[in-house]
């Protein structure tokens, strides 16, 4: 073992790099009041709000973003989707497709409607695709009425994509590195076992070894026909047709208030 | 008998040597011919007895206690390479010897490299005090020549697949085939020693019998080997089964252009078998670890390898922790920064 010592420093360097790569922090400006929890219809208790802005204040920071969540039960005559636009253009998130990028979560009671808004550079980030596997997440919560639980799925999909363009994939989380650690094992352990393999040895020798062409001799042969049968089926002709796939993208629309936004909901 | 090979220039115990082919003096360096050492004369140290459990070493006069069937000695008391002729007398006296081609560097590094050089090895595995347990030894061997009259009865089918409009066709022949062949076997060897376990022996095999030399002493000078433990006769049984399945092979062949053939019967008859008893080179060395055996065997002329060395859970366990911390670490970091 002694031999390995440097081979053992090494995987210890590699893997403290690694973990010094997860947990790198960027911070930037400090949160503004495009960010917070609004929760106008009481779905929440003071201290999983207080939970929930301790995350959204440590995501702005690091992401650069603008965070919101919001509940009400009246919707003033709006659709989920005109009330959380109209929300985040009156707290302040961006109204340009480039400008700073901003995320709004709306728990609609009064029209049982849950709506994701994306502004600024958020848009870009938060493809159909993506939108609708947040909401898959956060629709399970609601309707167990677990309202903490589905502002918990909604913040882990800002800590997922927020920043990730689509071509780049989610940001790395337990799920990702667990299979990495899954995937390493199972290399780590195929590349062992065939470093340490050994057969205890093939027979090699065969007849050819101790025989001579010109010694041995065919001295007897027959072939005899007995008899013939037929079968036969009809042949079955199968006509495959194959659907066309779908594409990604986010899209977006202009608010009423002439701003640009991106996302998309779902009712419950 | 006891005899050694007394060097002509300066007496010290000669053996031989891989590497020159020759019988050789470690202290003055002179070489001389097998047969040159086979026309020394002997010089006898025996105690009169038929078998005798004990010799008296014929270069110092020590007493030596040899294994019963052991034909070779070291003297513990000075080292000379001994050979115990009466031993290898009669029915005890091979016709044939197969002198080694690879020296005991080819053998260390072929064991070197069977064993990844120790990397999964128990500790001290590949040390060179282990290492030097590595002998090379002769085993006794039958070789067989015979002949066989083969027969067989086989089914056959031939299948035919077509296509007319709307309907897919298969049309079967059925056949009934017979052969027989005379064929002519060689060489075939088998394992004359109990203690040599017969399926490891045969892994060893081919080996160029072209280069089987006429049996003299001097060859065993310096080497282990052991009279055979079985007679021609008793092992022939098991080589006819061998040649069976090979005859059996050679039937085939002759059943060709049938999709399926189904042997129905075989019948196989043995003449005139004639069998010789020779010595075969090996390298060998056994390991206990953990309440098992492990051996190491390298055919002597053709360097093949068969064994399966020793493994250290903890060495595994190691490399595997080591692997997968370096393959995860490098995962993470792809993630991250792509």
């Amino acid at each position: 073992m002694r031999k390995y010592r440097h081979f053992l420093r090494f995987t210890v360097f590699a893997l403290l790099a690694a973990a010094a790569a997860l947990l790198t922090v960027n911070t930037a400006s400090a949160s503004s009041s495009a960010s917070g929890i609004f929760d106008e219809a009481d779905l929440l208790t003071d201290e999983e709000e207080s939970k929930l802005e301790t995350v959204i204040d440590s995501y702005t920071d690091r992401y650069d973003c603008d965070i919101a969540v919001v509940t009400t039960s009246d919707a003033e005559g709006l659709t989920a989707q005109e009330y959380a636009d109209q929300y985040a253009e009156d707290i302040g998130q961006s109204m340009s497709s480039d400008g700073r990028a901003g995320i709004l979560f709306l728990i609609d009671m009064d029209n049982r409607y849950i709506h994701i808004a994306t502004q600024g550079q958020a848009i870009g980030y938060y493809s159909d695709d993506r939108i609708n596997s947040i909401l898959d997440d956060c629709y399970n919560k609601i309707v167990e009425e677990d309202y903490y639980g589905a502002c918990r799925c909604f913040l882990k999909g800002v800590y997922s994509y927020m920043g990730r363009s689509v071509s780049q994939g989610a940001r790395m989380g337990l799920s990702g590195i667990l299979i990495r650690l899954a995937i390493a094992l199972a290399a780590g352990g195929g590349i062992t076992a065939a470093m340490a393999a050994r057969s205890g040895g093939r027979v090699t020798d065969s007849a050819s070894d101790y025989t001579d062409q010109n010694q041995s001799s065919l001295t007897g042969r027959q072939d005899v026909f007995v008899n013939r049968t037929v079968t036969h089926h009809v042949i079955v002709h199968d006509d495959n047709s194959r659907g066309g796939g779908g594409g990604g993208g986010g899209s977006s629309h202009i608010s009423s208030g002439g701003g640009m936004h991106g996302g998309g909901g779902r009712s419950f | 008998m006891v005899k050694n090979y007394p060097c002509p220039n300066c007496g010290a115990s000669m053996q031989y040597d891989i590497k020159l082919g020759k019988i050789l003096c470690d202290h003055c360096g002179t070489s001389i011919d097998v047969q040159e050492a086979d026309q020394l004369s002997s010089a006898s140290g025996d105690t009169g007895e038929e078998h005798p459990a004990s010799y008296t070493c014929s270069s110092c006069g020590g007493v030596i206690e040899a294994d019963p069937k052991a034909v070779t000695s070291l003297c513990p008391y000075c080292g000379s390479p001994l050979v115990f002729t009466d031993r290898l007398e009669g029915d005890m006296r091979p016709t044939g010897v197969l002198p080694f081609t690879h020296s005991r560097d080819d053998a260390v590094s072929a064991f070197r490299k069977w064993c990844h050089n120790g990397r999964f090895s128990p500790p001290g595995f590949a040390s060179a005090h282990n290492i030097q347990n590595l002998k090379p030894l002769y085993i006794p061997y039958w070789l067989y020549d015979t002949d066989v009259r083969a027969q067989a009865h086989a089914s056959a089918t031939r299948v035919r697949v077509y296509v007319r409009g709307d309907m897919e066709y298969t049309e079967t022949d059925f056949y009934q085939l017979y052969r027989s062949m005379d064929i002519h076997y060689h060489d075939v060897p088998y394992d004359a020693s109990e203690k040599f376990d017969d399926t490891l022996s045969s892994k060893l095999l081919p080996y160029d019998f072209s280069q089987l030399q006429a049996f003299r002493l001097p060859y065993l000078a310096g080497f282990d080997a052991s009279q055979r433990d079985y007679t021609a006769q008793e092992l022939m049984p098991l080589i006819e089964e061998r040649l069976d399945a090979y005859s059996e092979k050679e039937l085939r062949g002759t059943m060709a252009g049938y999709d399926t053939v189904t042997i129905t019967d075989q019948h196989y008859d043995y003449e005139n078998p004639v069998s010789r008893y020779v010595y075969l080179p090996i390298w060998f060395i056994s390991y206990r670890y953990r309440e098992n055996d492990y051996i190491f065997a390298m055919n002597g002329q053709t360097g093949k390898v068969i064994g399966k060395p020793p493994i250290s859970k903890a060495k595994i366990a190691m490399w595997w922790m080591m692997l997968t911390g370096i393959i995860f670490a490098v995962l993470i970091l792809i993630g991250v920064f792509i």
